[in-house]
């Protein structure tokens, strides 16, 4: 019984923080909105309805949710062989590496989103570069767009890919690897039925932490976007904050949260840990 | 089946000559036991020899065949690990059977040699189980049967039983050496357990700083060991300055405790002064102080082994022997005894002088 002790800061932190918040979030969502007060009294669904109606609401929803599946895509592609190869290297070489891995994190993120801009922006090093070796003559459309969001939150993101992944490579054993080519398997086939199955635990909390982050994100789109594209965070900012609407701001923020959820718990479902039962 | 040849292989790290000019060829369905210290490139000749690691120079046959350009996948070995390496995620089963789906075997004939191996191991009945659920002598089996069962040309083995408790690592060096002489495959067994090696192998190599020491047969490598270090090595060992005289027309061994016949193996054919001369701890006898051409000796300490009982004993020079006896303790320390040397020839170990 005394080991729950420890636990209780975390949680009491929790509570305050989090579900109390979360659950006024919800009670606001169920009233109408009035003109003098952040909501009126009496029930009502119409929050709900009018987001899960409003074209372009579900439009915006389903290209948040569709920039944080590739954008989590990405950073698998890109992370996997990063975390594998810092999981082969000397232990110096590690140290070396997790720092290089860690090191964006170390900025801020309003400035790595503004860098990216410098990169992607109609005038920026890229377009330059292009133009200046006659590859195009028009604008490639970089920012402003959901390409250029993707390619940002990649960037910002690919850490919490990598160190997942990282550990749970670290934690099997090497021999591992040797004992599948030895019995017939060329290495990729090795990779796919021996070293994946068993990586697929640091491949879900990466995956999840990145979807999660990348669908809430609001800096990098609201940069790199120019406020042309909106992501649903940036719409939800907007109802509440410029629009004075917190009961329909409520409902949009709860939708994009369920969906987000339901999303993982399928993943979750897809990926099952046969073995770790 | 297969044979085994090993030419000039030469392997660095950095600066360090990880193998140094191995040669070396391993007959059909022998079982041979690379042994020496840590670090002393054992486990790197077995990692090129599956094809894990590079050699910077030198060729390795299989049946005359190079396969030193071959990934591993392509070598045809089967490989047992120290840490057994089976797949957490798979059953018993789906770890013997992987080998076999590598090489596209039809269903049935999976499932009919997947029953097949696993009735050698005595395991048949553990097919369903994960590698978790088994004991480690257990998962020691699978590992085996998962490497014998896709019938590889050569079989090696990783110090396979350095994470077993003693008792079962003796039962399962009598398992080991038992399916290889059934089966017949050439075996290649990294160990650093010398009465492992000397109990399972036909021939044993032994190894020092990335060079082979010596290759023998484990009998032959107790008793005429090439040098003090691999005399050192293999078993408990005394040496006795001695040298080598005539006596009666035979060349016999001169030493502080007794003189006796030369070892017909020894390659020296004349009288040889100043030598080192290899006395097991077995081959000296404790006798009461008084008896007759017994060299006097004091007890230092006795440490009782059940059937066995070693002594410490010192000379009166102060030269301290180990000696081993199959008879329960019968001296205690501070005891005044007298020594002598067993009626057996005497090796001299070569070219090394005291």
């Amino acid at each position: 019984m005394r080991k729950y002790l420890l636990i209780v800061p975390a949680v009491v932190v929790l509570l305050v923080f989090l579900v109390i918040p979360y659950i006024d979030i919800i009670f606001i969502s169920l009233h109408p909105a009035a003109d003098d007060r952040p909501y009126g009294s009496g029930f009502t669904l119409r929050n709900y309805v009018q987001v899960l109606t409003d074209g372009y609401l579900v439009h915006q929803t389903a290209m948040t949710l569709w920039i944080g599946l590739v954008t989590t895509c990405a950073t698998l592609v890109l992370g996997f062989p990063v975390a594998w190869f810092m999981a082969h290297s000397s232990a110096r070489a590690r140290a070396i590496q997790q720092g290089i891995v860690l090191m964006p994190l170390l900025v801020g993120i309003v400035v790595r989103s503004y860098g990216w801009t410098v990169i992607l922006g109609n005038n920026g090093i890229l377009n330059r570069l292009a133009r200046d070796i006659g590859l195009t003559r028009s604008v490639l459309p970089l920012m402003y767009n959901s390409l250029g969001i993707v390619i940002a939150l990649t960037h910002v993101f690919l850490p919490f890919m990598i160190l997942p992944i990282f550990g749970t490579i670290r934690s099997l054993d090497p021999a591992l690897f040797l004992a599948g080519r030895s019995l017939g398997a060329s290495p990729a086939i090795t990779m796919r039925r021996v070293i994946l199955p068993l990586t697929m635990p640091g491949i879900q909390s990466g995956c999840v932490l990145v979807f999660i982050l990348s669908v809430s994100a609001y800096v990098t789109p609201m940069l790199i976007g120019g406020m042309r594209v909106k992501t649903m965070p940036m719409t939800v900012v907007n109802t509440l904050i410029d629009a004075f609407q917190w009961p329909f701001g409520a409902a949009q923020a709860l939708v994009l949260s369920a969906i987000g959820a339901l999303i993982v718990l399928v993943f979750f479902r897809l990926t099952p840990l046969r073995w770790s039962r | 089946m297969t044979t085994v040849a090993i030419e000039n292989l030469t392997r660095h790290f950095g600066r360090t000559r990880a193998l140094d000019d191995i040669s070396l060829s391993i007959d059909d369905g022998h079982f041979v036991s690379f042994l020496g210290p840590s670090g002393c490139g054992k486990s790197t000749t077995l990692r090129v020899l599956a094809g894990f690691d590079a050699c910077d120079r030198g060729r390795i046959l299989f049946d005359g065949q190079d396969v030193a350009a071959l990934p591993p996948e392509q070598r045809d070995i089967g490989m047992v690990f120290q840490s057994y390496a089976l797949f957490p995620h798979m059953t018993v089963g789906q770890n013997v059977a992987f080998g076999l789906e590598m090489r596209r075997l039809p269903r049935d004939a999976i499932r009919q040699r997947v029953r097949a191996v696993l009735d050698l191991v005595h395991l048949a009945d553990h097919s369903d189980r994960h590698p978790r659920q088994l004991s480690g002598g257990q998962q020691q089996r699978v590992a085996l049967a998962r490497a014998l069962v896709i019938e590889p040309r050569i079989l090696l083995l990783d110090e396979p039983l350095a994470n077993l408790d003693a008792i079962l690592r003796e039962e399962m060096r009598v398992f080991i050496r038992e399916l290889q002489q059934r089966i017949g495959i050439t075996t290649i067994y990294v160990t650093h357990d010398q009465a492992e090696a000397m109990a399972m192998s036909d021939m044993i190599v032994v190894m020092f700083g990335g060079r082979v020491a010596q290759v023998a047969p484990p009998r032959d490598l107790y008793e005429c060991p090439g040098s003090l270090q691999v005399a050192s090595f293999v078993g408990q060992a005394n040496y006795l300055a001695g040298h080598v005289a005539h006596d009666n027309g035979q060349l016999a061994v001169v030493t502080p405790l007794g003189t006796r016949p030369l070892d017909g193996r020894s390659a020296i054919t004349a009288p040889a002064p100043a030598r080192n001369i290899l006395i097991r701890p077995e081959s000296i006898c404790i006798t009461p102080p008084a008896a007759s051409d017994a060299v006097p000796a004091t007890v230092i300490s006795v440490q009782y082994g059940g059937n066995l009982t070693n002594y410490v004993l010192a000379l009166a020079d102060g030269q301290q022997l180990h000696v081993q006896t199959a008879t329960p303790p019968s001296h205690a320390g501070g005891d005044r005894v007298g020594v002598r040397l067993a009626d057996a020839p005497l090796w001299v170990i070569p070219d090394c002088r005291p």
